[in-house]
């Protein structure tokens, strides 16, 4: 059913046109990669602060408070970006292997930042200030975004080579 | 003299190495975009500070301070991995307006960087300015022109590979 819907959409006007035009494609895989760029590029600075590597004088809950909305907003247009990039070409994309790659390294960091926001990021208070203080789930957590973010962006290079 | 460039940079060992190693484009290319990541939020959310668009819990010189370092390292890596680009590609990219019109874009940015570093760093400290929303005019039309000149970058590196 999942593959229905796929062909349907690589076969909608808009899916039909992004494959054609010789230009929609590259436009619109310009905006993707800057957004992505956005959207790695703040995470990771969370994440070096959640590591104790980087924005050491700042508090962690005012750091990311003050990212969020960068991120988000980046986010969404990266969103939207490569769902029409998806469309162009729908079923190709889902019988690549790096595509489902990169679908399930996205669950991954979201699964990885519910993880961080419901359970360690609720002591904040206790280590929002000291990175001595630290807690070691907060650690992982940061070094598990950018793990998983950074591959995320090789997956995506890599899908266009395949 | 690019085409000659471009034809002696191809007979180098390194650029033989390069051009026969399947994997090496797009690794070089993964790492040129992790690169932009770091550099592009860096200098969008100091360009956004300067002008006003971002939360001003931080004094310009100090998010100056904390942002331009991360401009530059990651430049440094773009440019190290971009040169190993060319050296894979050599006469498909020297011969390319597109790639000759984003190293012209780069030189205007990295100018603009420079100047904009040195007139952050010395804005006033005191209480009053340090927390200002907005910057000096010319500091606010530098941070527009550098948020512009990155995204045209980025653009034109993307579209590189569509022209010939």
């Amino acid at each position: 059913m999942f593959m229905e819907f796929c062909r349907w959409l690589e076969h909608t006007s808009l899916g039909v046109s992004i494959a054609q035009s010789a230009w929609l494609f590259p436009l619109i895989e310009s905006v993707h990669v800057i957004a992505l760029a956005l959207v790695v590029g703040s995470i990771a600075i969370v994440d070096l602060r959640l590591l104790g590597l980087a924005s050491k004088d700042r508090l962690v809950s005012q750091l990311s408070e003050e990212l969020l909305p960068f991120t988000w907003s980046a986010f969404g247009v990266a969103a939207v970006s490569g769902f029409l990039l998806f469309m162009s070409n729908a079923v190709g994309y889902i019988e690549n292997y790096l595509f489902r790659t990169k679908l399930l390294l996205l669950v991954l960091a979201a699964a990885n930042m519910g993880v961080f926001h419901f359970l360690t990021y609720r002591t904040v208070s206790q280590w929002d200030r000291e990175v001595a203080a630290l807690p070691t789930g907060a650690k992982v957590a940061g070094g598990l975004s950018l793990l998983i973010w950074l591959s995320i962006i090789v997956v995506g290079r890599w899908i266009g080579f395949i | 003299m690019l085409k000659a460039l471009a034809h002696w940079l191809g007979s180098t060992a390194l650029s033989v190495k390069l051009q026969t190693t399947s994997w090496a484009i797009p690794d070089l290319q993964s790492v040129h975009i992790i690169a932009l990541a770091f550099l592009m939020a860096s200098a969008w959310l100091l360009d956004l500070r300067l002008l006003g668009f971002r939360p001003h819990s931080n004094s310009v010189v100090a998010t100056a301070r904390r942002f331009l370092p991360w401009t530059w390292w990651p430049l440094g890596l773009l440019v190290l991995s971009g040169g190993l680009l060319v050296a894979a590609e050599p006469g498909e990219l020297l011969g390319n307006e597109v790639f000759l019109l984003k190293m012209a874009l780069l030189a205007v940015a990295i100018v603009v960087t420079l100047v904009l570093q040195h007139l952050a760093l010395k804005t006033p400290m005191g209480a009053a300015a340090a927390t200002l929303p907005t910057a000096n005019p010319a500091l606010k039309a530098l941070a527009a022109l550098s948020l512009l000149l990155w995204v045209a970058i980025a653009f034109a590196g993307r579209l590189i590979a569509y022209v010939d």
